[in-house]
């Protein structure tokens, strides 16, 4: 577990409660966000991962919503607290940014007036200052001439571009966590790099600790400290990011990296994917959810998931 | 830009003003009877005289290029069943009066449309989203001429709050004008609806959310405006419709507007009256359409005024 957690996951439930069924998307979900700290989240599509992030800002979408344990920011449950104070929250002390900045900027809104509005709301500052200030950090993320761009709308932005305003736009209220969903899924290869890069520019500028949402065992490599696999709502395993790489102990997430092409390989060697398709949430078998795909199963996995124990110091 | 735009706007419905000028023109002239044929028969001789006068015993193609002649000089001519008053009088006077009661009608129904519409979106799936939208119901269900009747009854006979017709107080124009903008009011707060609740599932607005917007200024300032695009794009017909008047709202309030002429005139075949209001609605429309191209433009800013493939 990380030292000094800023952000701490206690047996975080969110289910969605559908004409189907309920759909436990997260089902019990525990782990910590150390101060400055990049976590890494992995997972197939369905796994759990969004909606774990979306829960610590409150914003899953209806019929979701939060029915068990609690989501600690500095002591506080931010799972229980009143919407009024959770707005306190949002944008100033945790930022987020979105899988796809081409939907997730208001097209109607200037960048100017988006990227400053965290400074209007939480600290009140004039329209002003809080302008320049985005000019300011709009250069810092790479936008070339920010103070003539504060006027134009988003659709004169290209998709790296305006990545780049969603980070400054999550940035600019100086939150302590940074939360990024998918941040570069939606950009291409050369993009992707780019905004990694960012990343790790802005987190040794600001300090902020970032929990990075990916389906991408190639971004969570080179940019997090530790790494949580995440299967059918489930944390199914969590080490630092070396020790995952080098030594999986979960068969899920052996089989995720077996699945990752590897220059190694050689053009003989085939990439074997994962047998089988993702279970259905709202019927989670009542042992092991991997059971059915999984290439090490044993008798008893049918009663009882197994635990997440302790193998090194980290994980 | 603007001003380009507006210039090139216009130069394009010059044609469209001439086609349908022509059009009405001729099939004016293929339905049965014309100005002078009556139940009441007038002498042929007299008939015969009366034709003479405005030109009726000339060949069609020359009756045709004197009216367009007259058009262009913005003379819409004499009116036949209108004794002594030209068809420019005729919308002169009305045309104020039906104009009035349009931009009311059309501000009560913006004004209950929009907020009823958007209280229905953000209370999505709740009591008063149905009790709202079943009200719509009824309000698109109940036609003006039943309206119009249930106000007077209520609200002048029973109550005494407004006199019940006429035209030219301020309370004189609320039964009217809530007559007229009723359909408009519930379809415009449907409308409203729709595009609120299509606004509020858009990525953009969990960001805001993200950002610590709280929920008016969410809705105010990230919401509203694109949700009332669909509304924009009813609003061009919709005014052209509500300021040339409505027969049926005339005639319930006894009010001296253009829109009794729109019908009369066409059941006495009084050619150039249908003509000159058919004329008028076109420009209407036509203008009406070009407002709100323009305030869409300033509402959406994807929209650009010419070659959109030239941006990125």
């Amino acid at each position: 577990m990380a030292q000094n957690p800023i952000l701490s996951f206690q047996d975080l439930k969110t289910h969605f409660f559908t004409g189907h069924g309920v759909a436990k998307a997260v089902d019990g979900v525990s782990m910590d966000l150390g101060e400055g700290e990049t976590l890494g989240i992995v997972g197939e599509s369905g796994s759990g991962k969004t909606v774990t992030c979306l829960s610590v800002l409150r914003l899953v979408p209806s019929p979701g919503r939060i029915v068990g344990g609690r989501i600690l920011f500095e002591g506080r449950d931010l799972a229980g607290l009143a919407e009024r104070e959770l707005q306190q929250v949002r944008g100033k002390q945790i930022g987020m940014v979105f899988q796809d900045p081409m939907t997730s900027l208001n097209p109607f809104l200037t960048i100017g007036d988006q990227v400053a509005e965290p400074l209007l709301v939480h600290d009140r500052l004039s329209r002003r200052e809080a302008r320049r200030r985005a000019a300011e950090l709009l250069g810092k993320v790479g936008i070339p001439e920010p103070a003539s761009r504060l006027s134009d709308y988003p659709h004169r932005f290209s998709g790296g571009m305006r990545q780049r305003v969603m980070i400054a736009m999550a940035l600019i209220g100086n939150p302590k966590v940074l939360i990024a969903d998918e941040p570069t899924t939606a950009l291409d290869v050369t993009i992707q790099a780019q905004v990694l890069e960012l990343f790790r520019k802005m987190k040794e500028e600001f300090g902020t600790a970032i929990l990075l949402i990916t389906h991408n065992l190639g971004v969570v490599a080179g940019m997090a400290d530790r790494v949580a696999v995440m299967y059918a709502g489930r944390v199914v395993e969590m080490a630092e990011t070396e020790e995952l790489f080098t030594n999986p102990r979960h068969p899920y997430t052996i089989a995720l990296l077996r699945a990752v092409p590897r220059l190694e390989y050689g053009s003989r060697q085939r990439l074997e994917p994962i047998a089988g398709t993702p279970p259905d949430l709202t019927r989670l078998p009542a042992g092991c959810s991997f059971y059915d795909r999984c290439p090490f199963r044993q008798e008893r996995c049918q009663e009882e998931a197994p635990s997440l124990a302790a193998v090194g110091e980290q994980h | 830009m603007v001003v380009r735009f507006i210039l090139r706007r216009l130069a394009i419905s010059i044609p469209v003003i001439f086609l349908v000028a022509t059009t009405t023109f001729f099939i004016m002239r293929l339905a049965p009877g014309g100005p002078f044929l009556s139940e009441r028969a007038i002498p042929p001789e007299i008939r015969a005289n009366l034709e003479a006068k405005f030109g009726l015993d000339q060949p069609l193609w020359v009756q045709y290029g004197r009216y367009m002649g007259n058009l262009l000089r913005g003379d819409l001519g004499p009116s036949y069943k209108y004794p002594e008053r030209t068809v420019n009088q005729i919308i002169a006077e009305g045309f104020p009066v039906s104009l009035q009661l349009g931009v009311a009608a059309l501000a009560f129904a913006l004004l209950v449309g929009i907020p009823a519409g958007v209280l229905s979106a953000v209370k999505h799936r709740t009591f008063v989203d149905y009790l709202t939208m079943s009200v719509v119901l009824i309000g698109i269900s109940i036609p003006n001429f039943v309206l119009g009747p249930l106000l007077i009854f209520v609200f002048s006979l029973t109550l005494y709050w407004f006199p019940p017709g006429l035209w030219g107080s301020p309370g004189q124009m609320v039964l009217p004008s809530v007559t007229l903008g009723m359909l408009y009011a519930v379809y415009i707060a449907r409308l409203t609806r729709a595009g609120m609740l299509e606004v509020l599932g858009e990525d953009y607005i969990r960001t805001a959310r993200a950002k610590g917007v709280g929920s008016f200024r969410l809705l105010w300032k990230h919401a509203l405006n694109g949700s009332l695009l669909p509304v924009v794009s009813f609003m061009g017909p919709a005014v052209a419709h509500l300021v040339t008047g409505s027969i049926v709202v005339e005639k319930i309030f006894a009010i001296p507007g253009l829109g009794r002429y729109f019908v009369e005139s066409a059941f006495s075949r009084d050619y150039t009256t249908v003509m000159g209001t058919v004329l008028f609605y076109a420009v209407l429309l036509i203008l009406a359409n070009l407002a709100v191209d323009i305030l869409y433009k300033f509402m959406d800013p994807r929209v650009e005024y010419q070659s959109p493939e030239l941006t990125g």
